[in-house]
């Protein structure tokens, strides 16, 4: 009986020194938000300036919610990320929702210059 | 909820209004029913699925709380990111629509040739060997390649990502396991060296001392008052001493932070205020000579219980005998181990 309480107070004294808090780190959803970030990035979303927007209030939500964590405020951070990454998908979305609407109007143009130039 | 207050400053900038709560609700449910039924629940189910979650969590958070507020936010967007798609989606097929359009016009268009001879002649082709169309059509399949090749690289990344962590997640957890198991080995080992020690140290008083481990008051070590003393005499035998350098060498094998309590008693011959100083005496006397030998004087404690508490009958000279003794208890708390 001794022996089995000395051990689960030893157990308790390193799971208790491991979890400072009471929500886990939301090291998933922070990955998360930077992969949702980076593919905001490479879908060209500082082109545009609604994108940029949303891109920029990804990237400051990654930044606070990482300086929560660090003062293992778990908890908070995991809803700054909730944030983070939503306004990193819109900023991708809104992206490449720009990119083709440039591409059409381009194609557009070259459209009216051939029928310009008389052609079909 | 009073850690929730933290997050608001952090996101000031993206934040909704901060009005009434069941605004947000109702502007939350306003957009997720607009896009729940618009093409988007065709096009982008995964954004109007998120939308509804985000939704029930707003709804199912008290009113007019944080909670309500950001579920509430993260709906709208959501759904705001549903249509967004719809959007896009018919922005591509415009894009498409017209690039297939320019190849046509293209294709039909007259070539402007400049002939060796200086003549410029004007040439309408519209067979599929025209150049210019494969060369479009050849741009056309290239951008694709090029959008394939980033998703690819971006879908390996993410794979990459996620292995790298659960990695470090798996490791961080056997590191754990490990020193909890050499926490527990430790104890284990502590524990069996303290036992040994203990046996060991009962085995030396066994010689000369009666030992019962079962006593209410914990580990009692009984010395029969011949041992020790002359008839009536406190004064330690030369023999006597001999003993209790054991004793003493035992204790201190027992423990470091244990206490003992030292009990003198008598038979019942003699007047019991005689006997109850007596035993007193021999206590002291007892408890002065483990101290000469190194049991710290604060752990050691000495009591004279005179005639009061015999373990056998008074009437005959074997059970007086019994009587006249020197008890050691050493205290339950400290017996099991350190």
């Amino acid at each position: 009986m001794r022996r089995t309480f000395w051990i689960g107070a030893i157990a308790s004294a390193v799971f208790a020194s491991a979890c400072a808090t009471a929500s886990p780190p939301p090291t998933n959803t922070l990955v998360e938000s930077r992969i949702a970030v980076r593919a905001a990035e490479d879908a060209g979303a500082a082109n545009d300036p609604e994108a940029a927007h949303y891109l920029a209030l990804a990237r400051q939500q990654v930044a606070d919610a990482e300086r929560l964590m660090r003062g293992h405020q778990d908890w908070t951070a995991q809803r700054v990320l909730e944030r983070a990454k939503v306004h990193a998908d819109l900023a991708r979305e809104r992206a490449r929702y720009a990119s083709a609407r440039a591409d059409a109007e381009a194609t557009q143009q070259q459209i009216a210059r051939l029928q310009s130039e008389g052609q079909p | 909820m009073k850690r929730f207050s933290l997050l608001l400053p952090l996101i000031a900038a993206c934040a909704t209004p901060v009005g009434i709560a069941s605004r947000d609700l109702v502007e939350a449910r306003a957009m997720y029913q607009r896009a729940a039924t618009s093409p988007a629940a065709r096009v982008a189910p995964d954004s109007v699925a998120a939308a509804r979650v985000a939704l029930k969590r707003a709804e199912d958070a008290p009113a007019a709380s944080d909670m309500e507020r950001h579920y509430a936010f993260i709906a709208k967007r959501r759904a705001q990111l549903a249509m967004l798609k719809v959007d896009r989606i018919a922005a591509e097929r415009d894009a498409q629509a017209l690039h297939a359009d320019l190849q046509t016009r293209t294709a039909q268009a007259p070539q402007v040739v400049q002939a060796p001879s200086g003549v410029t002649v004007e040439v309408t082709t519209t067979t599929p060997a025209n150049q210019q169309q494969l060369a479009t059509q050849v741009e056309v399949q290239k951008k694709e390649i090029d959008r394939l090749d980033r998703e690819l690289a971006d879908t390996r990344r993410q794979l990459s990502e996620r292995k790298d962590l659960a990695d470090a997640e798996s490791k961080k957890l056997k590191d754990q396991e490990a020193a909890l198991q050499a926490q527990i080995d430790a104890l284990q080992a502590d524990r069996t060296k303290a036992q040994q020690e203990r046996d060991q140290a009962l085995a030396t008083l066994r010689a000369f001392a009666s030992i019962n481990e079962n006593d209410d008051r914990g580990l009692v070590i009984t010395v029969p008052a011949e041992v020790m003393f002359r008839f009536g005499s406190a004064r330690l035998l030369p023999r006597a001493k001999e003993k209790l350098d054991d004793l003493a060498a035992a204790l201190n094998r027992l423990g470091t932070e244990q206490t003992f309590v030292i009990e003198g008693h008598t038979d019942s011959r003699g007047s019991a205020e005689f006997n109850r100083r007596l035993s007193k005496r021999r206590a002291d006397s007892v408890r002065a000579y483990l101290i000469e030998q190194g049991v710290s004087r604060d752990r050691i404690i000495a009591r004279g219980r005179g005639e009061d508490d015999p373990v056998a009958s008074n009437t005959d000279p074997e059970g007086r005998a019994n009587n006249r003794r020197v008890e050691i208890v050493v205290t339950p708390s400290v017996v099991g181990g350190r």
